[in-house]
């Protein structure tokens, strides 16, 4: 009862910092949630207006990452008309979104200028169910471990309470790297094979935002679009070696599977990597370019001299 | 042929026999993600109590990927779906309509597509009515009901200590017929029970108000309605891959050696790039443009050309749609 | 094709002959042979009508025939190469004695049945002139040609390097049971004949539309630019037909890709009136 009133005054703060934000036309829209239209659930919202803010809410289904919009949203039209401008955006973002964020600035994909950060307190989101009978109020495990529930680098600071950051030590992770290659490969193939191609993933991550995706390529075609094992493998790992260095473990992408992949063995294991092997945590190590775009001298070579020890 | 009743305690008997009468036998079990359409074996615990497979049932006779063809330096020629008999149980009445869409399509006078119409005559469709429809379903409103047997082949009514059977197509009264030393007449008790389960059933289901929305959609051209409807659409295609009656499809060549194969897979005409052509215009390159094809192709065009509107009321694609973009929505606001 | 017949598995046919048509070199006309007689004796088309060319490996393409239904023993398409096209650049590499498959015929055709007693006016733009040459070379042919009243020709491409079928160009020009105009958006040092856009040419030859059906088919912009001189003619949308063109998979109206509206152009077009057409354009499709 207590939390809920904590989020209602919050609610009530994000509402009227969009609304100003709004009215003074500093932003033409603000990204931000509004209700879904089943219980327990919310949906992204792009407000417009002033009186669009009514409708923005943030409560503990607010679990999508509204940072994969961005790209789109920026990129410029083929012939643009002689009214084109820049969209100035406001976006709603908890810890892990506002890593995306400022992930997509360092990569270019988004001018700094032209967003307004708004930073949400986050206690933890409950994923929408996608069991249609049953719908659990568990926090995510993401959530559980995450390393950043609130971040440097916002524009507006909406108070409250949020989560304490999760000591980051991987130990799922680690124990699963202790597995012999056959058991790791089952575990791995038994997961996978759910896939059936949809690419709900790649469209929820904010970081793919590839104007043409490799599995899409077709000079050369690289995997084709069949769920059969090899191509799903291909395509999975492609995607996740794409995201090294750059992933923030959001869980947009295990949200967004029907199948209910466990995409956080992958996640996790990019973000454990980023850590150990470059020292970089995407958007909170303030590195300048992403790890895996650069390359210094002493890094580290290990999965080439010796594949199977760290 | 007039309805038959087996006692619950006898469905794994019934079960093994259709084991020794078909070559594959599947049906709803439960695995540590909950029930899941899977092959059965004599041992098998089929599980009833569940709202529908995530999965839609088109799959088993149009798979996201089959090999069509073989070719190599004499030529192609053409991949037979296995020569099995197949039975389903524990399919919705939902997905058995998607079947008879699904039907229309890819069988007609003038093309027939022998990979879908050899499955299809090779199954036996064994569809159970839904006792207790999920929050999402709305098939009342768009021409099915949650005891509708378009499409199937049996029809079963769980009456938890006994099932009621009705045969629905010649094939299903065979089936019946051969496996008849199982059955006994139902109870005029079972009878009223499985009656009153109905109408509990179609009461429970939410409504939509659709009928209008093909007369409605050939005024809809407004532009910014399809911008409203589409602006957080992902162009992912998880609504396309776990809809019953989506069936666009695409080929695909794999090389193998001087020779290989022609494989389909599912298509998604909310890809962006579903309609691009080698000259890189793309007819359908605006998500509004692509919201408004999955839409129209559902509940107008599929109207005009087949008199039906390609909708189950599954709500497959409102659990899943990572935007919550909800169908049911997108109806209202069209018939507005 | 009947219901019985596998929709997607190809005939197998051998190039023939390679011509190339235009200066800029992306442009050859391929003359098949089919390997198996029987599958020639299947393979009737009619004038509109297009094929798939499938090349096993790589993939396959929906082509308009450039050939008449009578001209017997080979069927011909006229393809244009794109750079990130799969399909154009393997044909493209290919030579005479290569195999490739077909399949066909396919889609609805120009209504020439109807057309029987009246004028014909044929107006073509570009490089899709390919299934208005297969229509003429048919109305040209013996026995054909005195069911029609006047036919005329309009046919322009940039420039004259750009012309499709330049010898049959010159020889219809010289029969006095046609008219046949042939014009270039750009004349070059060595071309001595009409320079203009081709609605341009149209308005300035006025062709009548008593009687008369018009038969168009160009690129989006020409066709843009075309209606309406043809439509202040006199053409009705009903009387002027034309052709689409959509990225395909299956070609008999099944995978959901080439549809305009409710029509797929593969099964209900690629010919369309002109009043379809405005239909769809309403609708914003």
């Amino acid at each position: 009862m207590a939390r809920e009133h904590k989020m209602q005054n919050t609610e009530k703060k994000l509402r009227e910092t969009a609304k100003k934000l709004l009215a003074d036309h500093t932003v033409d829209c603000v990204i931000g949630f509004k209700d879904g239209s089943r219980p327990k659930s919310s949906r992204p919202f792009f407000a417009r207006n002033p009186q669009d803010v009514e409708k923005l809410v943030w409560n503990m289904y607010c679990a999508a990452n509204l940072a994969t919009f961005l790209p789109k949203l920026f990129e410029k039209p083929q012939r643009p008309n002689k009214d084109y401008k820049t969209p100035r955006i406001g976006i709603v973002v908890k810890g892990c979104d506002g890593r995306s964020v400022l992930g997509l600035v360092k990569e270019k994909q988004v001018p700094r200028e032209n967003i307004v950060i708004i930073g949400m307190p986050c206690t933890g989101m409950v994923p929408a169910s996608k069991n249609e009978k049953s719908s659990s109020e568990e926090i995510a495990r993401a959530c559980v471990e995450c390393v950043s529930p609130t971040i440097k680098g916002i524009d507006i600071v909406i108070d409250g309470e949020s989560r304490k950051p999760a000591r980051a030590d991987y130990a799922r992770i680690k124990k699963f790297e202790s597995k012999p290659a056959e058991e790791r490969w089952k575990l791995f193939v038994e997961e996978i094979s759910k896939c059936i191609r949809c690419n709900a993933c790649r469209e929820a991550c904010p970081n793919c935002y590839c104007k043409v995706c490799f599995a899409d390529q077709k000079k050369p075609a690289w995997v084709s679009p069949a769920n059969v094992l090899s191509e799903t493998v291909v395509f999975h790992l492609g995607r996740m070696f794409h995201q090294a260095g750059r992933c923030v473990e959001c869980d947009a992408c295990v949200n967004a599977c029907p199948m209910g992949i466990d995409l956080r063995l992958f996640t996790q294991k990019l973000a454990s990597d980023a850590k150990d092997l470059f020292g970089s945590v995407p958007g909170v190590t303030d590195d300048a370019v992403p790890a895996l775009n650069t390359f210094m001298q002493d890094d580290s070579e290990c999965f080439i001299t010796d594949p199977e020890e760290k | 042929m007039p309805s038959v009743a087996l006692d619950s305690k006898n469905l794994k008997s019934f079960v093994a026999s259709t084991l020794k009468q078909a070559e594959r036998v599947r049906g709803p079990v439960k695995d540590k993600t909950g029930t899941v359409l899977a092959d059965l074996s004599a041992k098998s615990e089929l599980a009833f109590d569940f709202a529908n497979f995530k999965l839609p049932i088109k799959r088993e006779f149009f798979p996201q990927c089959e090999v069509i063809s073989r070719f190599d330096a004499t030529g192609s020629r053409a991949e037979s779906p296995a020569d099995e008999a197949v039975v389903i149980f524990g399919v919705r009445p939902c997905d058995t309509l998607s079947l008879s869409f699904l039907d229309k399509v890819f069988v007609d006078e003038q093309y027939s597509d022998p990979y879908y119409q050899k499955r299809r005559d090779n199954t036996l469709v064994v569809s159970m009515a839904c006792n207790s429809p999920a929050a999402t379903c709305f098939c009342t409103s768009i021409g099915g009901s949650p005891n509708s047997t378009k499409g199937s082949d049996v029809m079963m009514f769980n009456l938890g200590n006994s099932f009621v059977l009705e045969s629905v197509s010649k094939k299903g009264e065979a089936f019946l017929k051969k496996n008849q030393k199982m059955f006994r007449d139902p109870t005029p008790k079972e009878l009223q029970k499985r009656k009153q389960q109905e109408e509990a059933a179609e009461k429970q289901v939410g409504k939509v108000n659709a009928s209008a929305t093909p007369a409605s959609l050939l005024k809809k051209n407004d532009s910014a309605l399809w911008d409203e409807i589409a602006e957080t659409c992902l162009s992912c295609g998880a609504c396309t891959f776990l809809c019953p009656t989506c069936h666009c499809f695409d080929f695909y060549d794999e090389k193998q050696g001087d020779g290989g194969t022609r494989v389909r897979v599912h298509d998604a005409c909310m890809f962006a790039t579903f309609t691009r052509e080698a000259s890189g215009h793309n007819p359908r390159g605006l998500k509004r443009d692509r919201m408004r094809q999955r839409i129209m192709h559902k509940f107008s065009y599929a109207a005009e050309n087949f008199n039906e509107m390609f909708c189950v009321g599954c709500g497959r694609c409102i659990v899943n749609c990572p935007s919550n973009i909800d169908i049911r929505e997108t109806i209202t606001k069209v018939n507005a | 094709m009947s219901a019985t017949i596998n929709p997607y598995v190809p005939a197998r046919v051998q190039i023939e002959k390679v011509t190339l048509e235009n200066d800029e070199k992306d442009l050859k006309t391929f003359r098949f042979a089919f390997c198996d007689k029987q599958d020639e004796a299947k393979f009737n088309h009619e004038c509109g009508q297009f094929a798939m060319l499938s090349i096993a490996g790589v993939g396959e393409i929906p082509i308009g025939i450039a050939s008449s239904p009578l001209d017997k023993g080979y069927v011909e398409f006229t393809v244009k190469r794109y750079p990130t096209g799969l399909v154009t650049s393997a044909l493209h590499d290919m030579s005479e004695g290569d195999i490739i498959g077909l399949r066909g015929p396919l889609g609805n055709s120009f209504p020439l049945e109807s057309l029987k007693g009246k004028n014909i006016l044929i107006v073509g733009g570009g490089f899709a002139f390919t299934t208005l040459r297969a229509t003429i070379r048919y109305l040209l042919s013996d026995g054909i040609r005195n069911q029609y009243k006047n036919i005329t020709i309009l046919y322009g491409a940039r420039s004259p390097g750009e012309l499709l079928y330049k010898a049959e160009l010159e020889a219809w020009q010289k029969r006095s049971d046609i008219t046949t105009i042939v014009t270039v958006d750009k004349g070059d040092y060595a071309w001595k004949g009409r320079v203009g856009l081709v609605p341009v040419v149209l308005k300035e030859i006025a062709p009548s539309a008593a009687d008369a059906v018009c038969i168009v088919c160009g690129p989006p912009i020409m066709l843009k630019f075309t209606m309406p001189p043809l439509m202040e003619l006199g053409f009705s949308p009903n009387n002027i037909l034309t052709s689409l063109e959509r990225k395909m998979t299956c070609g008999v109206g099944k995978c959901g890709r080439c549809n305009v509206g409710s029509k797929y152009v593969c099964k209900d077009g690629p010919v369309f009136p002109y009043s379809k057409i405005k239909e769809f354009e309403d609708r914003g499709l």
